[in-house]
């Protein structure tokens, strides 16, 4: 077992990155309760709160992108595992005098589960909350089940748009419909090539030759795609992958949309960059209008190499809410 | 020889699960490092520690079986937090008494399954922890049906024979939930972690009940 990373007791990870979080950016967001984040300064409560929860060992997502504009609370739970159901009820407790709670759920097993029985618990409570699920992976397949599609990095500009609707103080039935909205027209494709390590587990997560890459794999190295193929240039990739998103989303000549080059950890702006710029010209030339661009880390697989190519059509709304002001200490718009 | 299922009992029970899946504990890691992400050993000696921590406070055997339930799921997460958490809060429902003999035993083991399975579709073949946990809960049901005075250790050893059964056919099954389902056919060849920790801690219980 070689694992070379800055880290202390295994069992600590979660809790010190968190400790560390609230050090970094503390007139942003704070700790309570050793494993919720929420915003330094509560927003008002007659709006709607947003909450998501989620495994450690992604960062920035889910946990930086709490604040001004974007979520309210991340509820954490350790490395790559989704956080027990009563740390999310507790933490959908703190906003019961709130217009409403929605809870975005990424679908994996574990989120899922432990939110459906987190829901159970809070209505046993009388909390009313709503749910909004992100399954954007295209790997599978568009026509796939629901439950081979992952929820990737797509969820970040979901909840961009999310929390920028809650802060106009929409009501919940509207903030999901603008919400439902961009989810049913966003996807993901994701890259690797070459797989993280479990910082707490020491063993390498899937597995893939030093001479292969996977499109489709997912965020802990689960496959999906069609399996390990050689490398190929960037260009070849980057237009593979372009396409098979404009395909899955039905894009049209003339449609808005946001392209987003989200690193696994590993990958070097230099490769993103590279990357975006054959994506996006691909689009480009497809007659689409490629109007919010980013080439950033948003949800990373600890040392994974790879990215996620996530791409969202707009509609007027969509556009305004993306564009709308946030101050999360990831994800800053003036 | 333990002829009821007690308080007592269910902690003598609980400690020695905890005692075996850590001896396995590299090896469920491993297991489930080939399909999933390499952490199912430490995910059920983090639950099975959670449940003999929250089984010591004064209390019936029902509200012992809660406090289990919500010791677990507080103290875990990932996608067995809620499945092992339910499987208690159902056997907390089922418990009738403060001393179960092995025929109430059985109902209150159905009863933890029942509402196991309102947290997951997961089927005999899908390559999960129920390859182990549904012939271990129907040799249970077997064992009592079959002969009116089989004693509980009859019934927790045909289960752990049950559940060793169903776990080491999980090699053979391509995965149908989870990370690992994403893998399609190359998820055969190595066991379900999930279902060999489910068979470890079947015997574990069978072993403690011959012991005490």
């Amino acid at each position: 077992m070689v694992m070379k990373k800055f880290m202390n007791d295994p069992e600590n990870l979660t809790t010190e990155l968190l400790e560390g979080y609230a050090l970094c950016y503390p007139s942003k967001i704070k700790v309570v309760s050793e494993k919720i984040v929420v915003r330094a300064t509560p927003k008002s409560t007659d709006k709607v709160a947003i909450v998501t929860l989620g495994g450690a060992g992604h960062e920035p997502a889910l946990s930086g992108f709490v604040g001004e504009g974007m979520l309210d609370a991340s509820v954490v739970g350790d490395i790559f595992a989704a956080p027990g159901a009563p740390k999310v009820v507790e933490a959908l407790r703190m906003f019961k005098d709130y217009k409403g709670i929605i809870l975005v759920v990424l679908n994996h097993e574990g989120d899922q589960r432990n939110a459906n029985m987190a829901l159970m618990m809070a209505a046993k409570e009388g909390l009313k909350v709503s749910k909004i699920v992100t399954a954007e992976d295209i790997a599978p397949g568009v026509d796939a089940p629901i439950e081979d599609r992952r929820g990737l990095g797509g969820c970040i500009p979901l909840i961009k748009i999310l929390g920028a609707a809650a802060e106009k103080g929409l009501d919940v039935d509207e903030i999901l419909a603008i919400g439902e909205r961009f989810n049913k027209r966003m996807a993901t494709l994701a890259v690797t090539l070459k797989v993280a390590t479990h910082p707490q587990a020491g063993q390498e997560i899937g597995a893939l030759a030093d001479d292969q890459m996977e499109i489709g794999m997912g965020q802990h190295g689960e496959g999906g795609g069609n399996g390990p193929e050689p490398m190929q240039s960037a260009d070849w990739v980057a237009e593979t992958m372009a396409n098979k998103l404009s395909r899955a989303l039905e894009l049209k000549a003339g449609e808005k949309v946001m392209l987003m080059i989200n690193g696994s950890g590993a990958t070097t702006l230099m490769e993103m960059l590279i990357v975006y710029r054959k994506a996006c010209q691909v689009l480009t030339a497809a007659g689409i209008e490629v109007v919010s661009g980013c080439c950033d880390e948003i949800l990373t697989v600890q040392e994974a190499a790879g990215f996620q190519m996530i791409v969202g059509v707009f509609d007027d709304e969509t556009l305004a809410m993306y564009n709308a002001p946030s101050d999360a200490p990831y994800w800053v718009v003036r | 020889m333990a002829s009821e299922f007690t308080k007592d009992l269910l902690m003598k029970m609980l400690e020695t699960a905890l005692a075996a899946v850590e001896a396995k504990f590299d090896e469920l890691n491993a297991l489930d490092a080939a399909t999933g992400d390499g952490d199912h050993g430490t995910a059920i000696v983090a639950t099975m520690k959670a449940a003999v921590e929250s089984a010591q406070g004064a209390g019936t055997l029902a509200e012992t079986l809660s406090n289990i339930a919500m010791g677990i799921m507080t103290a875990t997460g990932g996608s067995t937090s809620s499945l092992n958490g339910s499987f208690f809060m159902g056997m907390a429902d089922g418990a009738k008494s403060e001393a179960l003999n092995p025929a109430e035993t059985v109902a209150a083991f159905e009863a933890a399954l029942a509402t196991m399975q309102t947290m997951t579709n997961a089927k005999v073949g899908d390559k999960t922890m129920m390859d182990a946990m549904l012939p271990a809960i129907d040799a249970m049901k077997a064992a009592v049906a079959a002969n009116a005075e089989a004693t509980l250790r009859d019934v927790f050893q045909q289960a752990a024979d049950a559940a060793k059964a169903g776990a080491e056919k999980t090699s053979e099954y391509v995965a149908k939930f989870g990370r690992a389902r994403n893998l399609g056919e190359r998820s055969k060849g190595s066991c379900d972690a999930g279902a060999t920790s489910t068979a470890i801690i079947f015997q574990a219980y069978a072993d403690a009940i011959a012991a005490n």
